[in-house]
């Protein structure tokens, strides 16, 4: 962690240094000339995962065109490390975050982001109202603490070779014709909500008893519980498993290389994710912080972020997302439409996460 | 006087000596010591040191975790029984090769086998399991093979079930065995056995009389070199394992990269620590025994 910092201290001043040579010869002109809706001379440091949209052309390069600004990454390595590094200084150089609604409250909790006016973006009226219209991304007063910018899902898979029915139900899964053949996803929570929309239940709160014995019942159909992209293209690949959950990204790739596989959005609902944009507090370039959360909301970023051939993520912009050509939709597994019924990851207590956690090794552990 | 004087010279010249065990003595306090002590402290807190709640105190509350869990000692009990059969495999290809190298190959080219017996060892752990996935995977080389010799068909492969964990751990343990074996097998003198052989011992005689009692450290080491850290593992069952291959390690695992449970994996790592010094305790006590029947 502290290398970490060690680095970030070091790009900054890097930066810093470049640009005060850069702009040697006319510091004057450099401060009169930043006026309102002209950035230049101002950095904006985001904090997001490498290879996540906003480090390719289409993002940042393309932000800091738009305002004359300069923009820096700061990579995040995992969750809990960002907390830290914001908490300790962080805060007075980072001024816009990537975080999932998992965390999203404790951030606030803890002092580091802060709420957004949302009337000051252009772009927000146009986001799915299924990402923005969740408790656990506003403060008590109802305003957003994070703007949705991408999701996808972990939803049912099967390889239309071997599969010859068209699969609309999780049950499938269950089914004995499918023993030996399942792969399933080695997490507690997406295992638990598969089992809880099978058995008709609230996937936030189903009854974890039957949801235990439920997801015992499919072991003898489990080939292998995978947990890594390579664990689950190994096994695919081989013909090991044919049907299953799995990553939407994957299923794209998959599809790419010529493999005949199928991703479908059970009737029961699917399990989703998103990624928000959050506000630092006390932000000394709110106002620029505010066009990028705008931009990465914005038709020209989306569009960008929906073709970007190496990834596979889907945007929440709706207006967007309607528009795009059905190709691109196809290879996003949204066509003809985006799942309506998307059961998200969000906050859960320690009590919960602890509950859950268990349920699931205890599955794990059964002879 | 002359005597005193003889000690006082002996002590100087020994002086030297007790400052080069301090680098060994550090390492020993550094890396093995301060963190055992520091996992035995860690089981009994409550929270992480990473995460921004922090540790919230001392408690108990782990240790009740862990005894009133169902998981947990099933999970102790395969990791038991998986390390029991690798440790037995390796023992049983591990004698004959190590034998072989050490009194059947011509001297000439013994470090030659040695080296080629433990090049899997050199080789990254991720990069074993990943290939021999790739040969016993369904429709690779090895389940092709195996169809066309009628035995199964292609899709048959074990991959996805514990023999295949089982597997995967006796090929990257074995060459600790072979190693452990060839240093005491090799230390044999040829003549003993020339002389057991025209005292007329047949050859199952000469090995219990002669060849184990003299090979026993080796073995003891084998042993334990290979059951303790099969029993903590957990990227082999993850990686080729099937649904019912779960062993403690992943457990212990997914308290530090999922639930961010430091204390409660401190307590599992604790608790398997003090069951498997227990296990090693009555193999010590085993093999001694052997050892003075076998050797007396």
């Amino acid at each position: 962690m502290k290398r970490k910092q060690k680095r970030f201290v070091c790009g900054m001043t890097a930066a810093a240094l470049l640009f005060m040579l850069s702009g040697c010869g006319e510091p004057s002109e450099l401060k009169e000339a930043s006026g309102a809706g002209d950035f230049s001379g101002q950095t904006l440091t985001v904090a997001n995962w490498q290879s996540y949209g906003t480090d390719a052309n289409y993002g940042a390069a393309q932000f800091e065109a738009m305002y004359g600004c300069k923009v820096e990454h700061y990579f995040i390595s995992s969750v809990p490390e960002l907390m830290q590094t914001l908490l300790n200084g962080g805060m007075n150089e980072i001024d816009v975050i990537c975080i999932n609604p998992v965390y999203i409250q404790e951030y606030y909790q803890n002092g580091v982001i802060e709420a957004i006016d949302t009337s000051e973006l252009e772009n927000y009226g146009d986001l799915r109202t299924d990402l923005t219209e969740i408790d656990d991304v506003k403060d008590p007063e109802g305003s957003a603490l994070g703007v949705p910018w991408i999701w996808g899902t972990t939803s049912l898979f099967y390889n239309a070779d071997v599969v010859k029915e068209d699969i609309t139900s999780w049950s499938a899964l269950w089914d004995e014709q499918y023993a030996g053949k399942v792969g399933f996803f080695d997490d507690h929570e997406s295992a638990i909500k598969v089992a809880a929309m099978k058995l008709g239940q609230d996937p936030y709160n189903p009854d974890l008893d039957a949801v235990e014995e439920s997801l015992i019942q499919l072991k003898p159909n489990v080939k292998t519980y995978w947990g890594t992209y390579d664990d689950f293209v190994k096994a695919y690949t081989a013909g090991d498993i044919v049907i299953g959950n799995v990553w939407g990204s994957i299923a794209t790739q998959l599809k790419a290389e010529g493999y005949n596989i199928q991703y479908v959005y059970p009737e029961e609902g699917t399990v989703g994710w998103a990624d928000y944009w959050c506000l630092v507090s006390g932000s000394a370039e709110k106002e620029l912080a505010l066009k990028w959360i705008d931009f990465c909301t914005g038709a020209d970023f989306q569009n960008g972020l929906a073709t970007d051939g190496n990834q596979a993520y889907a945007p929440a912009n709706q207006k967007v997302l309607n528009a795009l050509s059905d190709d691109v939709k196809k290879n996003l597994w949204i066509y003809p439409d985006a799942p309506d019924n998307m059961y998200l990851s969000l906050q859960m207590s320690s009590d919960t996460l602890t509950e859950w956690i268990n349920l699931w090794t205890n599955v794990k552990a059964s002879a | 006087m002359k005597t005193s004087n003889l000690h006082s010279k002996l002590k100087k010249r020994r002086e030297p000596v007790k400052l080069l065990i301090l680098p060994s003595a550090a390492m020993l306090l550094f890396i093995s010591m301060i963190p055992l002590l520091m996992l035995i402290v860690f089981s009994f807190v409550d929270g992480n040191i990473t995460t921004t709640t922090g540790i919230s105190g001392f408690t108990l509350d782990n240790f009740k975790m862990a005894f009133s869990s169902a998981a947990v000692p099933s999970l102790m009990a395969k990791s038991f029984y998986i390390a029991l059969v690798v440790t037995l495999l390796c023992i049983i290809i591990g004698y004959p090769a190590a034998w072989a190298i050490a009194k059947v190959v011509k001297e000439k080219n013994r470090s030659m086998f040695v080296m080629l017996s433990i090049v899997p060892a050199l080789v990254s752990q991720l990069l074993l399991i990943y290939s021999i996935m790739q040969l016993l995977q369904s429709g690779g080389v090895v389940m092709t093979l195996l169809e066309w010799l009628g035995i199964c068909g292609a899709s048959d492969s074990i991959l996805y079930t514990t023999e295949a964990v089982i597997l995967v751990l006796v090929y990257e343990y074995l060459p600790y065995m072979i190693l452990c074996l060839y240093s005491c097998l090799e230390k044999i003198d040829d003549n003993v056995l020339a002389a057991t052989h025209t005292l007329g011992a047949g050859r199952f005689r000469t090995f219990v009389d002669v060849v184990l009692p003299q090979s026993f450290s080796g073995l003891l080491t084998g042993i334990l070199v290979i059951f303790i850290p099969v029993a903590g593992s957990f990227v082999e069952p993850d990686t080729v394992g099937g649904p019912y291959s779960m062993m403690i390690g992943s457990l212990i695992n997914t308290q530090f990269n999922v639930s961010l449970n430091m204390g409660y994996g401190a307590t599992l790592s604790f608790l398997l620590l003090v069951l498997m010094s227990l296990a090693l305790a009555l193999i010590n006590f085993v093999m001694k025994l052997a050892e003075r029947k076998i050797g007396g």
